[in-house]
C-alpha cells in the first residue's frame, strides 16, 4: 500500500496566454480527506482534470499510488472514481442501468455492488427512475454512487455540496467522513468554501490564481486564525480599552456608528473579555468567536486583496 | 498485444452501451416516422401517377407503366430520396448528438473517467452509429416493400430507367423480377456502406467543434454544397473531390451488368474517406481536453 495518494511535481497548464496552473506540487497521503481551496477561476478544475487524466498539462510529473499517471492511466482509473464539475448522466436510462453500464467499464462488477452504492447515498429506492426525473441533489448523489464504484481507492470530489440543500449538505458531508474512516477511501474535494473544507477536510491546500499559497493540517489553519469579533455602538471607548488592555486589532469596520471589531485571542479568552467589556460601561451588542472567510486567509497569506470582485467573497 | 481481448472486450461493451443509449431514446424514433412519412408520401405519389396519368411532357416516359410498379420497384424509388437527403440528416443530427452533445453536456467526461481509452469511445460510437444506419436502411427496406406490395403487387419485372441512375448514355430496360430481388438488397446493402461513411463525417465534425449546433450544420452544409456542386455540369473538375460523389455507390448495382469495377473505385475512395474522418476524430479526441 502506497503511503501517498497523489504526488504533482511542477504542473504547469496554460490556455493560450492565460497561465491556470503555475509550477504546481502537491502531496496527498492515503486514507485522508483533502481539501483543494481556492476562489471561482483559481484553478482547482484544472488540476482536477489533470489528475483524472482529462486535461494534459503543459509540463510536470503525477504520480498515484506510485504510478505515473499519463503511462498507466487506464490501469489507475480502475481505482479512481470522480464528480467534475456537474454530475452528467444519461437522462433517459435508470439510476441503477447508468451505474451498470458505466462501471462495468471498468471491469466485472456485481449488482449487489451496485445496490450497495446506490444504498449508500440514500438513492435505492429510485433506482429504477429516469435519472431525467431527479433532483439536482440526487444527481450528485447519483455521481458519488458512480465515484464509488467498483471499490474505489480515491475519489476526486469538484465543488461537492453545489446546489444541495442544507440536508443533502450535512449527507454528503457525513458520508464523505464515513467513507474515510470505515472504508480508508481517499478523498481529493475541491472547494470555494473554508467552512465546507473545516467541517470535512484532514488537510487543505489553498490556491489563488494557478498558485500554491498556503497547505496545511485543517486544525492548524483554523487554530491560527484565532480571533474574536464584537458589535458595539461604542467604537471610541472600545478602542480606548481595547490600547489600555494591549488587545491587538486586526480589523475594524464602522457602519452608521455600529462598530465591528475583531480582535486577536483565543475562543476561551471571550468570556474574561466579555466580563472586562461590561465592567468598562462599553455596551457590545455581540460577541463570538470568528470564523475567518477565504478571503480573510487570502489577505493573511497574500498581504494584499486579491480576489477580483465582490463575488468572490464567501 | 497481450491487452488485445481487454481492448477488443471494451470497445464491444462500448458499442452495446451506446446501441442502448441509441434505441433508449425517443429520439432514436424519429428516424421511424421521418421513414413512415417518407414510404407515405411516396406511395401517395406513385399512385396518383398510375391511376391518373400525366398529361404533358414526361422526363421519364414509361417509368410508371402499372404492370411494371411492384414492391421491388416502389422500394427502389423510395431509397433514392431516402439516401440523397434524408437518412444522412436523419444519421448525421444522431452522429452529432451522440458525440458532440456528449461532449457538451458532459457525458463523455463521465465515460472518459472510466477505464476505457478514448480511440474506444469514437471507434464504438462509429460501430453503434453504422449499426444503426443499416438498422433503418433495413426498416426503410421493409416498409416501403411491404407498402409497395400492398398496394401495387408483391413481384414482378421492373422498368430500370438508366439515365436516372447512371448517366446520360445508360438505356431504359427491363429486369426480371428474380434479378431486381437481388438487385433491391444489394443497392440497400451498398446506399447503408455510403452512409457509413457520412457518419464518420459527423463524427468528426463533433470532436472538432464539441457543441450540437456547430456540429450538424457545417457537416450538413458541406454535404448539401457537395451535392449541389456534384451536379453541376461546369463543375466536372472538382466533382471527383468531392465527400458526395461517391455515396452514390448503390447505383451501380442499378445497371443491367453490375458495375463492380466503378463500384470498388467508388467503394475504395469511400473507405479512405471514412478512415480519414475517423483518423482526425481519434487525433483530436485524444489530444482535447474534456
Amino acid at each position: 500500500m502506497n503511503d501517498v495518494a497523489i504526488k504533482v511535481r511542477g504542473v504547469r497548464k496554460s490556455y493560450g496566454r492565460f497561465v491556470a496552473l503555475k509550477n504546481l506540487d502537491l502531496n496527498v497521503k492515503s486514507g485522508v480527506v483533502y481539501g483543494f481551496l481556492g476562489p471561482n477561476g483559481a484553478g482547482k478544475t484544472t488540476l482536477i482534470k489533470i489528475l483524472l487524466g482529462l486535461s494534459m498539462p503543459d509540463a510536470g510529473e503525477v504520480k498515484i499510488f506510485g504510478e505515473d499517471l499519463f503511462l498507466e492511466r487506464n490501469r489507475i482509473l480502475k481505482s479512481i472514481g470522480a464528480v467534475v464539475e456537474s454530475p452528467a448522466f444519461f437522462e433517459y436510462m435508470t439510476a441503477y442501468e447508468n451505474l451498470f453500464h458505466l462501471t462495468r467499464l471498468s471491469g466485472r462488477i456485481g449488482k449487489d455492488k451496485i445496490r450497495e452504492a446506490l444504498d449508500t447515498v440514500g438513492l435505492r429506492d429510485v433506482e429504477d427512475r429516469r435519472v431525467g426525473a431527479f433532483s439536482y441533489g440526487m444527481k450528485q448523489r447519483l455521481g458519488i454512487a458512480n465515484a464509488l464504484l467498483p471499490e474505489n481507492r480515491l475519489i476526486f470530489l469538484d465543488e461537492p455540496t453545489n446546489g444541495l440543500d442544507p440536508h443533502g449538505i450535512l449527507g454528503v458531508r457525513q458520508l464523505i467522513r464515513r467513507l474515510c474512516s470505515e472504508r480508508g477511501i481517499t478523498f481529493f474535494i475541491s472547494s470555494h468554501l473554508l467552512s465546507e473544507v473545516e467541517q470535512v477536510c484532514d488537510y487543505v491546500t489553498i490556491i489563488d490564481k494557478g498558485e500554491k499559497i498556503c497547505e496545511a493540517q485543517v486544525s492548524e489553519l483554523v487554530g491560527r486564525q484565532a480571533r474574536i469579533q464584537i458589535k458595539t455602538p461604542d467604537p471610541d471607548r472600545i478602542s480606548a480599552f481595547f490600547r489600555e488592555n494591549n488587545i491587538e486589532i486586526s480589523d475594524e469596520k464602522t457602519h452608521g456608528g455600529i462598530a465591528v471589531f475583531l480582535v486577536k485571542g483565543p475562543e476561551e479568552f471571550i468570556p474574561e473579555l466579555n466580563r472586562k467589556l461590561v465592567a468598562s460601561g462599553i455596551d457590545i451588542m455581540k460577541i463570538g468567536k470568528h470564523r475567518d472567510t477565504l478571503e480573510e486567509i487570502f489577505v493573511e497569506f497574500t498581504g494584499k486583496n486579491r480576489t477580483d470582485s465582490a463575488s468572490d467573497r464567501f | 498485444m497481450s491487452n488485445l481481448p481487454e481492448k477488443t472486450g471494451q470497445i464491444l461493451l462500448l458499442t452495446d452501451f451506446e446501441l442502448r443509449k441509441l434505441f433508449r431514446q425517443k429520439q432514436g424514433y424519429a428516424g421511424l416516422v421521418v421513414i413512415v412519412l417518407l414510404v407515405a408520401l411516396c406511395a401517395a405519389g406513385v399512385y396518383m401517377r398510375i391511376n391518373h396519368p400525366h398529361h404533358g411532357p414526361v422526363k421519364y416516359q414509361g417509368q410508371m407503366i402499372r404492370e411494371l410498379v411492384n414492391g421491388i420497384s416502389f422500394s427502389m424509388t423510395v431509397l433514392l430520396p431516402g439516401i440523397y437527403i434524408l437518412l444522412p440528416m436523419v444519421i448525421g443530427i444522431f452522429a452529432a448528438g451522440s458525440l458532440a452533445g456528449e461532449l457538451q453536456n458532459g457525458q463523455l467526461r463521465t465515460v472518459s473517467l472510466r477505464s476505457v481509452p478514448r480511440l474506444s469511445i469514437v471507434l464504438a460510437k462509429f460501430i453503434s452509429l453504422s449499426v444503426y444506419s443499416y438498422a433503418l436502411l433495413g426498416l426503410m427496406l421493409v416498409v416501403s416493400y411491404a407498402t409497395g406490395a400492398f398496394i401495387f403487387g408483391y413481384k414482378g419485372d421492373i422498368l430500370i430507367f438508366g439515365p436516372a441512375f447512371l448517366g446520360k448514355g445508360s438505356e431504359v430496360f427491363i429486369m426480371s423480377g428474380d434479378v431486381a430481388f437481388q438487385r433491391l438488397f444489394l443497392s440497400y446493402f451498398f446506399a447503408g456502406y455510403a452512409l457509413i461513411s457520412i457518419t464518420a463525417m459527423f463524427l468528426m465534425f463533433s470532436v472538432i467543434f464539441r457543441g450540437m449546433a456547430m456540429a450538424v450544420v457545417v457537416p450538413l452544409g458541406i454535404y448539401f454544397i457537395s451535392y449541389i456542386l456534384g451536379v453541376l455540369p461546369f463543375m466536372e473538375n472538382i466533382q471527383r473531390f468531392l465527400p458526395t460523389r461517391y455515396i452514390m455507390i448503390w447505383k451501380y448495382t442499378m445497371a443491367q451488368d453490375i458495375m463492380w469495377d466503378s463500384m470498388a473505385g467508388d467503394g475504395i475512395f469511400l473507405a479512405v474517406y471514412t478512415v480519414c474522418y475517423l483518423v482526425i476524430a481519434a487525433v483530436m479526441m485524444n489530444s482535447s481536453d474534456l
